[in-house]
């Protein structure tokens, strides 16, 4: 088993259980994880799939702050990729974020965060041409167990007034290194797990090109994407965007980023 | 806090297991303690981070035996620690404790301060406010991470504010210092005995050890070190790694915040994501240095969002 030793001991009781009554389910998973068949069914619908050395996510190896986990995705050399999904398997909100360019990538550099609930593996698949998911991942564990953070991040509270602030920056590759667009929401993602505070997330974004105004790509997200979301992406050949989103409440928000800046 | 989502009879068995194990890995700190200048004894601890196998073993305490008992800087992680460690101060105080004093809030320094209920616990207000505020969420971590070693602790808040300036306590003059940047706002605690010029310097200072950021403002961190560095020590007890002659502990203290700093800006500057900085190149110089990585991810977890938030253009 690759489960790490620092994983929580209930974890390892929950793949051991899993795999009394579910063998032929997990034993392909190379992360034996007992929610790898609900990510394959519900967040794959059910089509092929094959783990993938390409794909790639980078987490810490522990989650400092469990309601956010810093994550990014690195896929390469997979021609006609088409969808980027990321999941993490036992969290209650399992799909983070799906990513749908409009022009058939073949490398996909994508940064964000989310929260979990436990230790779980967080994935990364991507969709080819042929209709093949291609599947990488990792475990990230948490350390006091998911419910607590060690850090005590506290939450600003002037949310409700800056809500749908929006900023943004490309970033201008040096030779041979892709552009890169950063951009953040002031959005309380909240999942509304807690009685009284309502369900309010960003659900879906929309990236243009400036000046043409044609989608470069949509992006759905859920509530399992942390607070104050972050986005990173690596680009070429963009002037400049124009991004559009809005959350399950009507809420809009919208950036326009120029590639004016030059890297210091 | 939020728990989503219950697992079933399956986490329950494992949970079982879990507190057995706790059980049988219960053991003794065994403290010792070092005399680093006449009545200045150190508890020297490791440079790891804090686990099931070392019970938050991880900081350097210490205490100053004065005519009036032993006075003791940062009780540890546990009431257990605290026991031990009151036990090993009288055996070498002749049996007094004359004070306590806690450099900062973090649970790994100051949750042991309950095996002192009977004598005064000192603190900085932002310190105590700090304890009232957050201590009861501490406290549960540390159970969750520490199992067995917590039993018994609960949650003694310090009895007197510390003030800043000179204290003659037992024929023994000591300089407390109110320092900012680790822990917080006038909110880290430091102590020099005057006469040996030994300086306590709570997580102030680290030494062969990356330094914790959970709630650290790097740029009064480094004025802190300025400040410390002006008193002219001769050794250095740092939070956390060994003792060290001079300022040589608080030199890699501040070189590490230096290059934390300038890491955290050259990836904002770039657009790095904050799962990118988790894998920045470290330094030789610090690779020997506990916890590097390990803290290094944190770091990101804790400042890379101001660094990066300041590096877009905002509407
Ligand atoms: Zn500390």
């Amino acid at each position: 088993m690759e489960v790490p030793d620092r994983l929580p001991g209930f974890v390892a009781a929950l793949v051991i259980a899993c795999i009394l009554c579910e063998a032929d389910a997990v034993a392909s998973d190379p992360l034996d994880s007992p929610g790898w068949r609900i990510v394959a069914e519900q967040v794959l619908a059910g089509a092929p799939y094959r783990f993938d050395d390409r794909v790639s996510v980078h987490v810490p190896a522990v989650a400092e702050d469990p309601t956010r986990v810093p994550l990014h995705v690195q896929v390469t050399d997979i021609p006609g990729i088409q969808r980027i999904v990321v999941a993490a398997d036992l969290n209650p909100i399992t799909r983070a974020v799906t990513l749908l360019p409009e022009h058939r990538l073949d490398r996909v550099s994508f940064g964000t965060q989310i929260k979990v609930e436990q230790a779980t593996p967080v994935r990364a698949a991507v969709l080819d041409d042929d209709g093949l998911w291609h599947v990488g991942g990792t475990w990230v564990s948490a350390a006091g167990g998911g419910c607590s953070a060690p850090s005590l991040a506290s939450v600003d509270p002037s949310w409700s007034e800056r809500l749908g602030e929006a900023g943004g920056r490309i970033f201008r590759g040096s030779k041979g290194v892709p552009d890169r667009l950063k951009f953040s929401v002031v959005h309380p993602m909240d999942a509304g797990f807690v009685s009284g505070v309502p369900r309010l997330y960003i659900q879906e974004t929309s990236i243009h090109a400036i000046p043409d105004g044609k989608r470069v790509m949509r992006m759905l997200t859920t509530a399992a994407v942390s607070e104050n979301p972050v986005f990173a992406f690596d680009f070429t050949g963009i002037e400049g965007v124009a991004i559009q989103g809005r959350d399950n409440n009507g809420n809009r928000f919208a950036l326009r980023v120029a590639a004016t800046k030059t890297v210091p | 806090m939020r728990c989503a989502y219950r697992w079933g009879a399956a986490s329950t068995t494992a949970l079982l297991l879990m507190a057995f194990a706790a059980v049988t890995a219960a053991a003794d700190y065994e403290l010792l303690a070092e005399e680093v200048a006449e009545g200045v004894w150190v508890v020297p601890g490791t440079t790891e981070g804090f686990s099931r196998d070392n019970g938050g073993h991880m900081l350097n305490t210490g205490f100053v035996v004065t005519d009036e008992g032993a006075v003791i800087v940062d009780p540890g992680p546990t009431l257990r620690y605290g026991e031990q460690l009151r036990a090993l101060a009288e055996s070498k105080a002749g049996g007094a404790i004359a004070r306590v004093y806690l450099t900062h809030h973090h649970p790994d320094h100051a949750l042991g301060a309950l095996a002192f209920s009977d004598v005064p616990v000192h603190a900085l207000p932002a310190t105590i406010a700090a304890l009232e505020r957050d201590g009861q969420k501490l406290l549960n971590n540390f159970y969750r991470l520490l199992g067995d070693w917590m039993r018994g602790t609960r949650m003694h808040l310090p009895t007197q504010s510390a003030e800043p300036g000179q204290v003659k306590i037992g024929g023994r003059r000591l300089q407390v210092l109110a320092l900012s940047g680790h822990s917080g706002a006038g909110a880290d605690l430091a102590i020099l005995d005057v006469g040996s010029r030994v300086l306590f310097a709570g997580d102030i200072v680290f030494n062969a050890r990356a330094p914790a950021t959970p709630d650290a403002d790097i740029g009064r961190w480094l004025t802190s070190l300025e400040a410390v560095a002006a008193l002219a020590p001769e050794q250095i007890v740092p939070g956390h790694g060994p003792l060290a002659a001079g300022l040589d502990a608080l030199k890699a203290t501040r070189d590490w915040l230096d290059w934390l700093d300038n890491t955290m800006r050259d990836g904002a500057s770039r657009g790095l994501s904050m799962g990118e900085m988790l894998n920045a190149p470290i330094p030789k110089r610090f690779a020997s240095w506990g916890q590097a990585r390990r803290e290094l991810q944190r770091s990101v977890n804790h400042i890379y969002s101001s660094y990066s938030t300041a590096a877009l253009d905002w509407n």
